[in-house]
């Protein structure tokens, strides 16, 4: 064990060793360089500036349109450039406070001094002077060779394979972890259990969201138009999305959807009460609602409806993050929407299948480590009232129609509570996972949600924060792309999210059954053989191995929306403070922050988190993916056989990601 | 129905959430704009920003032309550069008797001081220091010392950037054609305009001083504590001021500040003051159109009923790409209906306006409008960038052709300047955007009115 450990460490090295030395031997020596910085909306050409560490670099600039910036944080340089003027004022962006310097040209030596900062190889440039709706995405790289980012995570990435391969080879058995089970957090904290079950619980916790709702409609309609002085648009583009990713969902599952604020004014209609139960309905439910009650169309359950209008609202969240007020729209048709459906269907079904934001808590809370669970089996098996579902006097029948006896897993259950008041025998437990996650996909739906999710989080970092303005402007329906170009660039993306992706992963799994066959479990159950394999593709058996491994995305996919996410916060984090303190851009200072110059946090680390990110992502995936099929497989070589396929995708999307982030 | 105490409760606080934030912010906000509820929420319900540029037939405003203005070129040649003259004003600085021209030159930062002397003659010189992106000049003694000083705003750039890099400074005049700078405050939001005027009833003058800035702009006035020393006083906390002209609007004999304030918000304002300093803030006219460009304000008594009035260009157009006319562009008056309520009425259409000035081109008695454009869509060589509306004595405007060249044309000042008891035209041109193919300095228009008779419509 321990010699397989070194051998591991000495392979980690000399991957990452081997791709740092040929990055350090292929940097040509330093050099001057000329080099004219053409600004436009949005964006700047070159887009991308490329130089060796040492290289003298001579800039000047000029705008094709409007007033720019250069704003370079590392570096230390903002330089201002105006119409038809060959003088940029210069100022440092960390000393705002002193009086700018006005020249023709700067000078900068690329690369940074200290030991960071000679590690530092990609420097974000972006605009600090608002020149349209989509001025927050105009940005553009300084890559400074050698690269030692990507060169180091190109070796990561080798590393992660070689020895991943190695461990399944040579250790006799691949040391499964050992499942601890989940702490219950209602036995362990009695606070905890006596909040789960104080009725009022919900409504608290959601009334202040409910303000931040109300006040982010309103600054969105009567607020300032620039996206970066209105909290409409840094509370929901930035804080609420970024939180979801980073945090709420991947720590608490789908406890954000306990505190939305979104469905609760329809729920409290379709309820005719706000922290009261009102017991004594009618039909199959313990509780009396207002509406009409309908069950959801049978047809329209699962997650497609909720995908699709997530594709939608994903692909036009760039232009509607620079536009208030089509953010506070945005949000208010949500609301209405809940309030529709609440009075026309039964339970949440807004929340269940419409709501696109779902689509992505509920995908990525199969990683959340927060979870709602029985206690004992037995106590439910012997319930006949089942109360979690059809709610009592003490509680709302499951807004989400769930047997708690039947939760086990994240993905369905919205949080709300009620089952901890309504069951008798306090057989509910708020539990923390500590082991790791063993939910699977029940339907083609979810697995699709997956690759959705997945498309778009690469589809968001490639034209959202893309250093390539044409990518950009393809998202951009505010005042680039006409509707007809957004609607193409719309059906191609879904074309690839739903039909091209899912396509490359079923052959995939496809081809990692055949490579797999003769293999007791599978040849048990599909009685697969090679000559049978051409008519199987696209049958049933494939399909079963195809929502089996899917879930292997789901680390990948969210350590993406990561990425994405880090960047966006980090960038804006002073934005955020700002609009805070002046939520309309109406000259308030509520908290001091008003006017304070916008400062990225540490811009220069950016890139290595999201590495980082994307590393950890993979190995997680590639591990699960394993995982998955060893449940399906006998015997490691055939295990390895056929998740192979799927590893070589998941490993072209992490390659190809870090290549993107670290080299572009 | 009993309804329990946590239930009440509960609907109380959503009671507060749902009506009582927007009741609390709307009546907030409709106060501190001096408006009712119903006019402020009819106002931002009804605000629509329409983008589509004009066609490229309607570059002319219609209107027969009178063939009365002789140009003539004054102060330093076009030369090589890319003109950038953001203000000018017509002012006898040396008090000889004859006219001169105080420029604000952005190109070349500084403030230039076109003198006429001897008459007919001019020449320009640079006075006092450099002041990066000089954007208003206003002639004034505010030392008291008997001769005028100059109060400029500086923008530190003229172009889009929200750093701190405001200034208000006074070329000082010391006799002899020399000036001394004096920063009386720096490193503030973006200052467009400096107007000068006793507002705290103590003797001395102050200033009101809008600034711009881009994301953060204010609106202050500055107490005089004499020996170049003054105290900011806030007014205002929005971006994009324009001009800020002091004048008596209410009639109640103290100074009182009209603001214009451009991006987004396209209001005018008027501080009320109550003769010691202390200003009430009332919102006199907001634009239901968030992309109206609002460009320049100017107070006059129009009507000539006995009050000031204000006229008003919109055709800013730096914000769109490539920057162009927009359908909505011209000029309007509010004519001052007495207790700061003023009632708005469209001059005429003019695409790209970006000043206009009230003066008695035929000498018939009323006053008619001058206006230049600098966002006409010059790609046409029959884009016009100066008319005049022609006043019918009743309050009618009829729209006269002047020029189509040169292009440009940002800023506009009227006097008698050879004084043949005509009023001339003084424009300068900014020339930030192509195409530079008929660009302007400083343009002195000599007004050879035809025949010499007063509101003769002769020459076509």
């Amino acid at each position: 064990m321990v010699r397989h450990r070194v051998l591991y460490i000495v392979l980690l090295f000399v991957c990452i060793g081997a791709t740092l030395f040929v990055e350090w031997f292929t940097t040509p020596p330093p050099s001057t360089k000329k080099i004219h910085i053409e600004a436009f909306r949005y964006g700047t050409s070159p887009v991308i500036i490329r130089a060796n560490r040492g290289d003298r670099l001579i800039l000047t600039f000029s705008t094709l349109d409007t007033g720019h910036s250069f704003f370079l944080q590392d570096y230390r340089i903002d330089a201002k450039i105006s119409p038809a003027s060959e003088t940029v004022e210069v100022r440092d962006p960390l000393q705002s406070t002193e009086p700018p310097t006005y020249v023709r040209e700067i000078h900068l030596k690329a690369g940074l001094p200290g030991l960071w900062g000679s590690l530092v190889s990609i420097s974000r440039f972006r605009c600090h002077v608002y020149c349209g709706p989509m001025h927050g995405f105009e940005q553009g790289d300084l890559i400074v060779r050698p690269n030692w980012l990507l060169a180091g995570s190109m070796g990561l990435l080798l590393s992660i394979v070689i020895i991943g391969y190695l461990r399944v080879r040579l250790e006799s058995s691949v040391t499964k972890t050992i499942s601890q089970p989940p702490i219950d957090l209602n036995k362990r904290f009695i606070l905890i259990d006596r909040l789960l079950k104080w009725r009022p619980l919900q409504f608290t916790f959601t009334l202040p969201l409910l303000a931040g709702l109300m006040v982010v409609l309103l600054a969105g309609l009567f607020g300032t138009k620039v996206g970066g002085r209105n909290v409409a648009v840094m509370l929901t583009w930035i804080v609420w999305i970024s939180m979801l990713a980073l945090f709420l969902v991947p720590l608490g599952g789908r406890i954000w959807c306990m505190i939305c604020p979104l469905p609760v004014i329809g729920e409290y209609l379709q309820r005719g009460a706000t922290t009261e139960v009102r017991a004594g309905g009618r039909g199959r439910f313990g509780n009396r609602f207002f509406g009409l009650g309908r069950h959801w169309p049978r047809v329209l359950s699962g997650p497609w409806l909720r995908l699709f209008f997530f594709l939608i609202l994903g692909t036009l969240s760039a232009s509607l993050a620079g536009q208030p007020k089509w953010t506070a729209i945005t949000l208010m048709i949500m609301v209405a929407a809940g309030v529709f459906f609440s009075l026309v269907w039964e339970l949440r079904s807004f929340c269940r299948y419409v709501c696109p934001v779902a689509a992505f808590i509920s995908a990525y809370s199969t990683i959340g480590r927060l979870m709602v669970r029985k206690r004992n089996p037995e106590v439910c098996r012997s319930c006949k009232d089942k109360p979690c579902f059809k709610g009592n006097a003490t509680g709302w029948a499951c807004p989400y129609g769930l047997l708690v006896a039947r939760i086990d897993r994240n993905a369905d259950c919205g949080m709300c509570t009620e089952c901890f008041k309504s069951c008798p025998s306090d057989n509910v437990s708020l539990s923390w996972r500590r082991g790791p996650w063993r939910e699977s996909f029940r339907s083609y739906g979810e697995a699709w949600q997956a690759i959705v999710l997945l498309v778009l989080a690469i589809a968001y970092s490639l034209t959202v924060h893309s250093p390539w303005p044409v990518m950009r402007d393809m998202v951009n329906v505010v005042d680039k792309t006409s509707l007809p170009e957004f609607g193409l660039f719309f059906v191609i993306l879904c074309a690839v999210a739903l039909g091209f992706v899912p396509l490359v992963f079923w052959l995939m799994c496809g081809l990692g059954l055949w490579l797999s066959e003769g293999t007791a479990k599978i040849g048990d159950r599909v009685g697969a053989t090679r000559n049978g394999f051409q008519n199987r593709l696209f049958n049933a058996s494939v399909g079963g191995i195809f929502k089996k491994t899917l879930p292997a995305l789901l680390p990948l996919g969210l350590a993406l929306w990561a990425v994405f996410f880090v960047e966006t916060i980090m960038a804006n984090m002073t934005f955020i403070l700002l609009s805070f303190s002046d939520p309309f851009g109406w000259g308030w200072d509520l908290f001091g922050t008003a006017g304070m110059p916008w400062i990225q946090i540490w811009p220069s680390g950016i890139p290595w988190i999201q590495a980082g990110s994307i590393l950890a992502g993979v190995t997680l995936s590639l591990k699960k993916g394993y995982v998955l099929w060893d449940n399906e497989t006998r015997g490691k070589k055939n295990v390895l056989k056929g998740f192979a396929p799927t590893a070589v995708i998941l490993l072209i999307v992490a390659g190809g990601m870090l290549i993107y982030l670290t080299h572009y | 129905m009993r309804i329990s105490k946590s239930t009440f409760l509960s609907l109380l606080a959503l009671l507060a959430i749902l009506i009582g934030i927007p009741l609390a912010l709307i009546t907030h906000e409709a106060g501190r704009t001096g408006q009712t509820v119903g006019e402020y929420l009819k106002r931002a319900i009804s605000k629509t920003g329409k983008e589509s540029p004009l066609k490229s037939r309607t570059v002319n405003v219609p209107g027969e032309k009178i063939d009365f203005l002789e140009r003539i070129h004054v102060g330093d040649p076009v030369g090589d550069s890319k003109p950038w003259i953001t203000h000018l004003k017509i002012v006898d600085l040396d008090q000889d008797g004859l006219k001169d021209i105080v420029v604000c030159d952005a190109k070349r930062n500084r403030i230039s001081w076109i003198q006429q002397n001897p008459k007919g003659t001019y020449r320009e010189k640079k006075i006092g220091s450099q002041v990066r992106g000089p954007a208003h000049v206003t002639p004034c003694d505010i030392d008291k010392d008997g001769d005028l000083d100059l109060l400029v705003a500086k923008m530190g750039m003229i172009f889009p950037n929200n750093d701190k890099i405001g200034a208000v400074v006074v070329l000082e005049n010391k006799g002899d054609g020399q000036f001394i700078n004096h920063v009386l405050v720096d490193r503030i939001a973006r200052v467009t305009d400096v107007e000068p005027g006793d507002l705290d009833g103590d003797g001395d003058i102050d200033l009101a001083v809008g600034q711009f800035g881009y994301d953060d702009g204010e609106i202050r006035w500055m107490e005089n504590k004499g020996n170049w020393q003054f105290d900011s006083h806030n007014l205002l906390n929005l971006s994009g001021t324009i001009h800020t002209p002091v004048r008596d609007m209410d009639g109640d004999g103290d100074l009182d500040i009209v603001a214009l304030v451009s991006q987004e918000w396209e209001e005018i304002y008027v501080f009320e003051n109550d003769g010691k300093g202390k200003f009430t803030t009332n919102m006199i006219y907001g634009s239901t159109n968030e992309d109206f460009g609002s460009s320049g304000i100017s107070v006059v008594d129009l009507d000539l009923d006995g009050d000031p009035d204000i006229l008003y260009t919109n055709g800013d157009a730096f914000d769109y790409i490539p920057p162009g006319p927009r359908p909505w562009h011209g000029v309007q008056w509010l004519e001052n209906k007495g207790g700061l309520k003023f009632e708005y009425h469209r001059i005429g259409d003019f695409p790209g306006s970006y000043f206009a000035n009230a003066v008695d081109v035929d000498k018939d008695g009323d006053l008619d409008v001058g206006v230049v454009s600098a966002f006409n869509k010059w790609d046409d060589s029959e884009a016009q960038s100066m008319i005049w509306f022609e006043n019918d004595g009743e309050m009618g405007f009829k729209p006269r052709d002047l020029t189509s060249d040169p292009t440009h044309l940002l800023v506009l000042d009227t006097a008698d300047m050879d004084g043949d008891g005509w009023v001339d035209f003084v424009t300068g041109g900014m020339h930030a955007y192509p195409p530079f193919d008929r660009m302007s300095r400083v343009l002195l228009w000599r007004n050879n009115w035809p025949d010499r008779k007063p509101g003769a419509k002769a020459n076509k």
